[in-house]
C-alpha cells in the first residue's frame, strides 16, 4: 500500500478523506497545529496556525486566513463540514505552542496560541482530547487518515498523542 | 449546554447554599456542583444538609474550590461526596471528573 | 521551623494571568504600553489568613467580566448578564486567583469571602499606583490592577 504523504505548510491547513494519506507538518514552535478527525467518514484535518487572533491584523487574514487560530479554525472546520463533517463528533488533538527562549512561559506567544485555540473549540463546544503543547522545543506531527492516529516527534523523540 | 455530544438538559443556579437546598427540593438532579465556600449557607454544610436528608442522599455531589488546602477537600470526598476540583480547572478536567460518576462521557 | 514565604505581587499577577486563561480562555500579560484609566471599574477584595493575613486587590472595568462570562458561557449573551452576575464573575476571579496564589507560594490559608464595590476608577488607581504593591496587568486589551497587601 502506498503512503500518500500531504504536507501542511506553516499558515496552511489540509483536509483528506484518502485512507492511504499522512498529514504532516514540521516545524512547530510557538505555532499549533490542530489535527481533527472524523471517525464516521475517515476524514482528517490538519491546521498549522501561528498567531492567536486575526485582529491582530485583518487584512493578512483575509489573505491568509489560517495563518490565525479563529480564521484558520473556522475555514478548516468549514471546509470539512461541507463535505459531511460534524464538529462535535470529531477527535480533536493539539501540538505545538512552545515558548521562545526567554519569553516567560505564561506570557508567550505559544500560550497565547494555546490559550486562544482552547476557547475557540469551546465556543463549538469541541473538546480537546489529547495534547502536547508548551515546552521548549519544536515538533513535527503527522496524522493517518485511514484512523486518526497522532505521531509527535520532537528532540529526536516519537511517541503517539 | 451540548460539549462534544454531552448534553445537560438543564441547568439550575443558586448563588448559596440555601437557595440550593430549595432548588434541590423542587426539582429532580442528576448532579449538584457545588462551592465550599458560599454566603449564608456554605458548600460543607449543603453537603451535611443533603447526606442527612432522605431526598437528597442519593444526589451525587462534586465539590468545587478555590482553596489552597486540599486536606479539606479530601475529607470530603472519603466521606460524603463523589469528587472534588480545585479551581482553576479546564472542560476536559470537569468531564473527566465527572466520568467516575456517569460512565465514559464524550 | 518551617519558613512562611509571604505572597508577593508577582505571584498575585501570574496567579490572576493562570485563572484568566484556564477558567476563562483570556490571555494576560504585564501592561507595559500607555493607556487610558477607564471612568468606572469595579473593585473586588479578598482576604487571607492563617500563616500570612492579607488581602488580594483587583481592580478593572465592567469589560473584564463581561469578557469572561462571554467567554465561559460560550453562546450566551454577556450583555444580556446582569449587574449582579458581572460582579459575581469579579468575585470569582479574584477567588480563584488568590486560592493560586496562595497555592504557588505553599502554606496553610483560609480564604474568606470575597466582598464587591463599584468604584471611581481615577481615584482608585492613583491611590493603588502610589506605593509598589500594585501591578498592572494587560488582559486582551483590558487593564486590569492587581494589588496586595499585608
Amino acid at each position: 500500500m502506498n503512503t500518500n504523504t500531504i504536507t501542511v505548510n506553516v499558515s496552511d491547513a489540509q483536509i483528506s478523506r484518502d485512507i492511504n494519506a499522512v498529514l504532516i507538518t514540521h516545524a512547530l514552535g510557538s505555532c499549533i497545529g490542530v489535527c481533527l478527525y472524523d471517525a464516521a467518514l475517515k476524514m482528517a484535518g490538519l491546521l498549522h496556525y501561528q498567531l492567536p487572533t486575526s485582529e491582530l491584523n485583518p487584512q493578512k487574514a483575509s489573505e491568509q486566513p489560517h495563518m490565525f487560530a479563529d480564521t484558520g479554525l473556522q475555514t478548516m472546520l468549514q471546509n470539512m463540514e461541507s463535505l459531511g463533517g460534524v464538529g462535535k463528533r470529531m477527535t480533536v488533538k493539539l501540538a505545538g505552542g512552545a515558548e521562545i527562549l526567554n519569553d516567560a512561559k505564561l506570557f508567550s506567544i505559544g500560550r497565547r496560541n494555546y490559550t486562544a485555540i482552547r476557547k475557540l473549540l469551546w465556543q463549538r463546544g469541541m473538546l480537546i482530547h489529547k495534547e502536547d503543547v508548551g515546552g521548549a522545543d519544536p515538533r513535527t506531527i503527522s496524522m493517518k487518515v485511514e484512523d486518526g492516529s497522532v505521531l509527535v516527534k520532537s528532540c529526536g523523540n516519537t511517541y503517539s498523542l | 449546554m451540548d460539549i462534544a455530544g454531552v448534553k445537560a438538559k438543564e441547568m439550575y443556579e443558586a448563588g448559596d447554599g440555601e437557595q440550593a437546598l430549595k432548588v434541590l427540593h423542587e426539582h429532580p438532579v442528576d448532579l449538584v456542583l457545588a462551592d465550599l465556600h458560599m454566603p449564608v449557607v456554605s458548600g460543607t454544610e449543603l453537603v451535611r444538609r443533603m447526606k442527612a436528608d432522605p431526598d437528597l442522599n442519593p444526589i451525587p455531589v462534586l465539590v468545587v474550590s478555590a482553596d489552597p488546602d486540599t486536606e479539606h477537600l479530601e475529607n470530603l470526598q472519603a466521606h460524603s461526596v463523589n469528587g472534588y476540583l480545585r479551581k482553576p480547572f479546564t472542560p476536559e478536567e470537569l468531564l473527566k471528573a465527572l466520568q467516575p460518576i456517569f460512565g465514559e462521557l464524550a | 521551623m518551617t519558613q512562611v514565604i509571604e505572597p508577593t505581587i508577582s505571584a498575585a499577577v501570574i496567579a490572576l494571568a493562570k485563572s484568566l486563561d484556564l477558567m476563562a480562555f483570556i490571555s494576560a500579560i504585564p501592561e507595559e504600553m500607555p493607556y487610558e484609566i477607564p471612568a468606572e471599574a469595579v473593585h473586588v477584595s479578598i482576604a487571607f489568613r492563617r500563616d500570612t493575613a492579607g488581602t488580594l486587590h483587583i481592580i478593572a472595568p465592567v469589560d473584564l467580566p463581561r469578557a469572561v462570562l462571554g467567554n465561559v458561557l460560550a453562546g450566551g449573551d454577556p450583555a444580556a448578564c446582569s449587574p449582579a452576575k458581572l460582579d459575581d464573575a469579579m468575585k470569582e476571579i479574584a477567588n480563584i486567583a488568590c486560592g493560586q496564589m496562595l497555592r504557588s507560594i505553599g502554606g496553610k490559608y483560609l480564604l474568606d469571602l470575597p466582598t464587591c464595590s463599584h468604584v471611581y476608577a481615577d481615584f482608585a488607581w492613583k491611590t493603588f499606583l502610589e506605593d509598589d504593591q500594585t501591578a498592572v496587568v494587560n488582559a486582551e486589551g483590558i487593564q486590569v490592577l492587581v494589588r496586595v497587601t499585608l
